[in-house]
């Protein structure tokens, strides 16, 4: 090797380095996809897995989740090359997962989920518990809310997402989200009636 | 401010965006109203109880690979139906200047146009895809947050009907493309042998005959039979690829 290309060599090393040691912005990372390198469809499929499984899971229930998962990363590779980055790619994603979420609890019940049905699915109320199980027994009331409630309330309160955000992701206004919101949560109050007038007395 | 007014203000309240002054309008009814305390205690319990909620878990080791398996199959039957596409945009890059004068002249600028090719797009879809057409929220959220309304019925109907429009918008666009590009070939088969315009000829007629009899199967069946129709819009393709073909000299010796 000549002295110059060992140098230049050398010389690009502490870039190459810095470079190694920072993770792909999101936007590097889509470009590498849209060219077919499959370490980035790999490193893509990483970064947001729980995100999309988490979500996924909330909407249309644990057993069903993964199939929808499955469908909505192959939407999100096959859909890479239309993706204009007008928006991030995380909302981006959020709305693939919400819309195959949505569709596939519409098909999946041909009879409309009867909310008192659901409620007696649930187990009896137990006396008056910390947090941890009101919030267990609200993740399984979320089965009996309908499907735009159960989008809203999982995005808003348990993703912690802005309504800016709600509303770009399900595709409607900010005061649609706004509005949602409080339906969904006055839902979620009938439903877990019992278990908040045990919370109030503690 | 009245009870019905602050149960309605009760979200914007709570997660702090309602302004200074409402917001202590609120409080004022809530030291002295212990029907909307509660109310407004039971909405901040369900709040604190979501955001309380497992964090996401991971999903099981084996979905990147049925991912990649499904986005793989997906490619390779992508690969099958766009070689009319992939067809048409080879032919034009293939052209000549002169031939691109000619043909231009012809109209297979034309028919590019009527199959709407200009656009990045090609709308012909198979119509087992057209089938699952894709439900967004936009489409259905009346249904959605109405939740004692049936939505099944409503939401099959519409699907019925989108497919069923694709359906005769596709139709259209192949039999347009076939026929212009039949009189493309026209002009060019003036120069070719006998027996080749003869084996020309017998090959055009075949695939007529099979598109007549799928054409008239399918015009049997109500609903759609979307295999059938897939089959049908295999022999357009074929037809087209062939005629595609005929036009750029490759069958005329």
């Amino acid at each position: 090797m000549s002295r110059e290309t060992t140098t230049a060599a050398a010389v690009a090393r502490p870039e190459r380095l810095r470079k190694d040691a920072q993770a792909p912005e999101d936007s590097e990372l889509v470009a590498a996809c849209r060219r077919g390198e499959a370490w980035a469809m790999e490193a893509l499929y990483h970064r947001y897995k729980r995100r999309v499984f988490g979500l996924v899971t909330r909407i249309v229930g644990a057993s069903d989740s993964e199939e929808v998962v499955q469908e909505v990363f192959v939407r999100i590779y096959r859909g890479l090359a239309k993706f204009r980055g007008d928006s991030q790619l995380s909302t981006w994603i959020y709305r693939l997962s919400v819309n195959a979420s949505l569709t596939y609890v519409t098909r999946r019940k041909p009879k409309w989920t009867d909310g008192e049905e659901a409620l007696q699915r649930l187990p009896a109320p137990e006396p008056a518990r910390r947090d941890p199980n009101l919030a267990a027994r609200l993740g399984r009331a979320l089965e009996a809310l309908p499907p735009g409630y159960r989008a809203v309330l999982v995005l808003h309160d348990i993703k912690g997402l802005s309504h800016e955000e709600c509303a770009s992701i399900m595709g409607c206004r900010v005061g649609t989200s706004k509005s949602q919101l409080h339906k969904a949560r006055a839902r979620m109050r009938e439903l877990l009636g019992p278990d908040l007038a045990a919370e109030r007395s503690r | 401010m009245r009870c019905s007014h602050v149960q309605r203000l009760s979200t914007a309240y709570l997660d702090g965006e309602l302004d200074p002054d409402r917001s202590s309008a609120v409080r004022g009814h809530l030291r002295t109203c212990e029907r909307c305390s509660a109310a407004i205690e039971d909405e901040a319990a369900v709040r604190r109880a979501a955001s309380q909620l497992e964090p996401d878990l991971d999903p099981p080791a084996a979905l990147w690979e049925r991912i990649q398996e499904q986005l793989a199959s997906e490619e390779i039957r992508d690969a099958d139906r766009s070689r009319f596409w992939l067809a048409c945009r080879r032919a034009r890059a293939a052209l000549s200047p002169y031939r691109a004068h000619v043909l231009v002249a012809g109209g297979l600028a034309a028919v590019l146009l009527a199959l709407g090719l200009q656009r990045s797009r090609v709308d012909i879809v198979p119509a087992t895809e057209l089938a699952r057409a894709e439900v967004t929220v936009e489409d259905v959220s009346p249904a959605l947050f109405a939740p004692d309304r049936p939505a099944a019925a409503d939401l099959q109907r519409t699907h019925l009907e989108q497919a069923m429009h694709e359906i005769h918008r596709a139709d259209r666009r192949y039999a347009t493309a076939i026929v212009e590009l039949q009189e493309m070939v026209r002009s060019e088969r003036d120069r070719w042998s006998a027996e080749a315009a003869a084996r020309f000829d017998a090959e055009v007629a075949r695939f007529e005959r099979r598109a007549r009899e799928l054409e008239h199967r399918l015009a049997a069946r109500i609903p759609d039979d979307p295999r059938q129709r897939d089959r049908l819009y295999d022999v357009y393709r074929e037809h087209i690829d062939y005629l595609e073909r005929a036009v750029l000299g490759e069958v005329g010796e």
